[in-house]
This record gives C-alpha cells, sequence and structure tokens, in this order.
C-alpha cells in the first residue's frame, strides 16, 4: 500500500517536472536568443579583458595561449549551438548577427593566441569593440 | 606544532569541498551576477558545515563510526545501499571533473597536451595516496591550497564595495524579474549545497578515525572543523567579490576556469597568476584525493570491511581496490571529453538532492544519548541542527525545478 502510494507521488513529481519544462519549452527561440547574444556579448568581453592583461604584462606566455584556445573552442561551440537553433528562430536576422560575430570573434582568438606584439593586440582590441558594439546595438544588454 | 598540524584536515576537507573545481567558477558567477547579494548563502552553508563536519567527528571519536555506518544503521540496509549508490556516484562525477580540472590548470601551466596530463594527473594522485601517509596527504593539500590566499589579497586590493558587501548577509535582496529572481535562488541553492557536499563529511568523519583522535582531542575537533570551514569560506567570499568587481560592470558571465583564475591575481605581476594557478592545482588536486577516498569510505564503512589509509594495501584490500576503481572509473569518464564544468554542476545540483539522507542519519546519532553519552548534542546545536535539516531538505526540493527552469543556471 506505501509502495503504491510512494509510486503514486513519484509519477505526481514527474509529470510536474514534465509540465515546468513543456512551459519553459514555449519560448525557447526567443529566450536563446537572448541567451545568445549576452553570452556572446560576455565572451567578447572576457577576450577584451584578456588583452588588457596581456598587454599589462600579467599573463605568462603558456597561459597566454592556452586559455586564448579555450575561450576559442568556446566561441565556436556557442557557434554550433546557435546554427543549430537558428531553424526555429523567432528573429533569424539577430541569429545571423550573432553567428558572424561569434565567428569574428574566434578569429581574433586565434591571432591573440598565436601574436603578443603589441600592433596585433591593438588591432584586435579595437576589433573586439566592433563587436561588441555590434552585440549592444542588437540589444544583448536587454 | 602537533596540534597544529591537526587544523590541517579540517582546513583539506574545507578547501577540497568549498574551493573545488564547480564551486572557484560557480561563485565567481555569482559575483558576476549578483554582486554581494549572495554572501549570506555562503555564511549559512559555513555554518552548517561547521556543525555538521564537528557532529559527524564528535560521533566518529565517542562512538568509533564514521558517515556511511551511521547512515546503514539509521537509515536501515535498503535506503542506506540506495544512499551509498547514490553518494558514490556523485563521488565518481566529482572526481572525473575534479582530474578535467587538473588537466586544464596543468595545461594552463606547462602548455602540455591535455589528454596527457589527465593520464599523468592520474597516476601522480594514485602515487601520492599510496604512498603518503594520511596525515602527509592532509597537510600537503591542505598547506598547499593556502597558496589560494592570493585571490582574497587580490579581491582587497581590487578595492570591494564594503558597505554593498555587508549588505549582502541580508537574503531579502531585490532582484528584478522572474527570470533573474529563478536565477537567483539557483545560485542561492547551488552556492549552500556546494559548500555542504556530502564528501566533506565522509573524509572528515573518516579522517578522525584515521588521526585515531580520542575524547579528550573532542574540544579540538570544533576548532579544526570551524577553522578549516571559515578560511574555506573566505576564499569563497573573494571569488564572489572578484566576480562582482571585474565581471559585474561589463555585463560578463565568466564560464572558463582559466577566467576565474586568471581574477584571482587580476591586479599583480605574472609570478602571482602562477602562485593562483598552483594553489588551485592543491585545492583541486585535494578535492580529487577527497572523492576518491571517500568513494572508498563509503564502500568499506557501509558492508563493515576493514579500511584505512593508513594501513598496508595487503591488508585492506578492498578498500585499496575501491579508491584506484574510483580513479580509473573518473579518467575514463574525464577521457570521453566531457566538460569538467558540467559535470561538476550535475554533481552539485543532484547532490542536494540526496543531502537530507546523509545529514538526517548523522542529526539522529549525534542526538542519541544511549550513543553518545554525555558527549550528546546540546539543545541548542539539536535545534540548529534541524533548522539546517530543514533548510537542506527545501533546498534539494528546489534543486530540480531550478535547474530546468534556469536552463541549468544560464543568464
Amino acid at each position: 500500500m506505501d509502495i503504491r502510494r510512494s509510486m503514486r507521488r513519484f509519477h505526481g513529481l514527474l509529470a510536474l517536472l514534465a509540465l515546468t519544462s513543456c512551459r519553459a519549452a514555449e519560448n525557447k527561440s526567443l529566450t536563446e536568443l537572448r541567451s545568445d547574444l549576452r553570452s556572446t556579448l560576455s565572451l567578447a568581453s572576457e577576450t577584451k579583458l584578456f588583452i588588457r592583461q596581456i598587454e599589462a604584462d600579467r599573463v605568462p606566455a603558456q597561459f597566454r595561449a592556452a586559455h586564448a584556445s579555450y575561450l576559442r573552442e568556446e566561441a565556436l561551440r556557442r557557434l554550433k549551438a546557435v546554427r543549430k537553433s537558428e531553424q526555429d528562430a523567432g528573429d533569424p536576422n539577430k541569429f545571423y548577427l550573432c553567428a558572424g560575430q561569434l565567428e569574428a570573434l574566434s578569429g581574433e582568438l586565434g591571432v591573440i593566441g598565436m601574436r603578443s606584439d603589441h600592433n596585433a593586440l591593438a588591432e584586435a582590441e579595437r576589433n573586439i569593440d566592433v563587436i561588441r558594439k555590434t552585440l549592444v546595438d542588437a540589444g544583448a544588454e536587454q | 606544532m602537533k596540534k597544529w598540524l591537526g587544523i590541517t584536515l579540517g582546513i583539506m576537507t574545507a578547501l577540497g569541498g568549498f574551493v573545488d573545481l564547480g564551486q572557484i567558477v560557480f561563485t565567481t558567477q555569482a559575483g558576476a551576477l549578483f554582486g554581494y547579494k549572495l554572501l549570506w548563502a555562503i555564511v549559512l552553508g559555513t555554518v552548517g558545515i561547521i556543525l555538521y563536519m564537528e557532529m559527524c567527528g564528535r560521533i566518529a571519536v565517542v562512538a568509533g563510526e564514521p558517515v556511511f555506518a551511521v547512515v546503514r544503521t539509521r537509515l536501515g540496509r535498503r535506503i542506506g545501499f540506495l544512499t551509498l549508490a547514490v553518494s558514490n556516484l556523485l563521488n565518481l562525477i566529482t572526481c572525473a571533473a575534479e582530474i578535467g580540472g587538473l588537466a586544464i590548470l596543468l595545461h594552463l601551466l606547462t602548455g602540455w597536451s591535455e589528454r596527457n596530463l589527465l593520464i599523468g594527473c592520474c597516476i601522480v594522485v594514485a602515487a601520492v595516496i599510496y604512498l603518503f601517509s594520511f596525515q602527509w596527504i592532509e597537510r600537503t593539500f591542505g598547506l598547499s591550497g593556502l597558496l589560494m590566499i592570493v585571490f582574497g589579497v587580490s579581491a582587497v586590493t581590487l578595492h570591494p564595495d564594503w558597505h554593498q558587501l555587508i549588505a549582502g548577509l541580508n537574503p531579502a535582496a531585490q532582484v528584478a524579474g522572474r527570470q533573474t529572481a529563478l536565477l537567483y535562488a539557483y545560485f542561492a541553492v547551488g552556492i549552500f549545497s556546494a559548500m555542504l557536499m556530502e564528501y566533506e563529511v565522509h573524509f572528515y568523519s573518516s579522517g578522525a578515525i584515521e588521526e585515531d583522535w580520542k575524547v579528550k582531542d573532542l574540544s579540538e575537533n570544533f576548532m579544526v572543523a570551524a577553522l578549516g570551514s571559515f578560511l574555506g569560506s573566505l576564499l569563497t567570499v573573494a571569488l564572489m567579490a572578484l566576480g562582482a568587481i571585474l565581471f559585474l560592470p561589463q555585463h560578463l558571465f565568466p564560464q572558463l576556469l582559466s577566467t576565474a583564475i586568471m581574477a584571482g591575481a587580476f591586479p599583480f605581476a605574472s609570478q602571482a597568476l602562477i602562485v593562483a594557478l598552483v594553489g588551485a592545482l592543491a585545492c583541486i588536486g585535494g578535492a580529487t584525493v577527497e572523492t576518491a577516498l571517500s568513494g572508498a569510505y563509503n564502500i568499506c564503512q557501509f558492508y563493515n570491511l576493514e579500511w584505512g589509509k593508513n594501513r598496508p594495501a595487503r591488508e585492506v584490500p578492498v578498500f585499496t581496490a575501491a579508491w584506484l576503481g574510483m580513479l580509473a572509473l573518473a579518467l575514463i569518464i574525464a577521457i570521453t571529453g566531457v566538460q569538467p564544468l558540467t559535470l561538476v554542476n550535475i554533481a552539485i545540483v543532484f547532490g542536494m538532492v540526496v543531502m537530507p539522507l546523509t545529514y538526517y542519519p548523522i542529526l539522529r546519532t549525534a542526538a542519541d544519548s544511549t550513543v553518545m553519552g554525555k558527549h550528546v548534542n546540546s539543545r541548542f546545536v539539536n535545534v540548529l541542527g534541524a533548522i539546517f535539516l530543514v533548510l537542506i531538505a527545501s533546498a534539494a526540493i528546489a534543486a530540480i525545478p531550478l535547474l530546468i527552469m534556469t536552463h541549468g543556471g544560464k543568464p
């Protein structure tokens, strides 16, 4: 008897969890778009912070190369995820914009990982600023 | 001197629990999203872990029973076995994540291949456990983990807003919007859970028996639990402060271990970054050892088999095979390429769900005068323990719905 009651409660809990998931899925594409824009902006800001630390000579060479490659992997991972969700996008233009900025960002990170001269870093920083501005204009901070 | 070195058990337990891979990133993220608003969750978690660490240390000394012997006695064989299975699965997942974290840190230090480092880390950890006595394991990881103080120095150098920090002690923070409120709740539950991870009490109570604590050492039990946890929580506050100072103003949500480590030495020259990396290596290494050994302790204590790190391997074959097996399985999981942070986040949330099954038997036993005699819980400790048990149960119920509703804590 107790086992049956426990099973009923367990099934009730499962149903509740399923309902919660369905409710969350309703606005998936809109929420995802906002989240993708925000996380791309975050990654761009992370890259800018990293460039400033390199310029201030606060990062050893091994760390610089490894961290740049982790950031780049993260950008490429998100790019893949963004491309996957483009099909159900509520606003395809913003998804394309997001994918484009991630591509540009991964390119800059490739440069940062390999070159540490002032000119290359300064140019990368300028390009990152453009990426950030584009994302902010697209509503990434909302 | 010996007494002071005894404190390293508390330090290693707390650092391995509070400042492990997941917590380093998770707390920095909490600071990046909510500033100091979740400081109360750290304080609450610290009081909770001190309370329960002291209780399980006292039970180990007075009754000679480590945590999983207590779990078996109080919960019975069936629920006890369920608790053992889930706890060890979570230990295994956490161990795999920590090995992954070690490889990342060593890759940042040396640039060597991460895959080779995974295997190398596993071999080194196994050699350390095999060759070192329990006391030397805790001293090595406990004391070298103190290099993480560089995170605290960085946070203070960057001038945190002390008024806002103190205001963070108030849990009734104003957060705008439903989604933000859910995220706030998710991070509160996550921080609380990470500070009370079960392997901390498994390791601490087994450590008390490994170190052969006697009833006369009970006065030190509280000091060891409190001082270690206090140090761990200070470092956790420093991580949150770094997130609040460096990342919040820039809308930056750090998702990489390397970003959180870079924040730990942010205002200083590159040598400080190396110190931060070595300190993190010690803490994450400590967590790897804690989870591997906890898995072995749990199995032997539940089935009443011979165990002990300080005993020769041939006298405790199941124990030795169990921790070696934990490390080998963890390596297999880590080598599949699963993101260590994903693993550790799963362990934190699902660890919360089964947490009441570990903490309830500890409270019941410590409050039982027939077992504890004159060392039974005072009324005050019983009430406080019961309040924390209710908090743990509430967080356990909320953990999975919050995980789903926030898409795994994504802002």
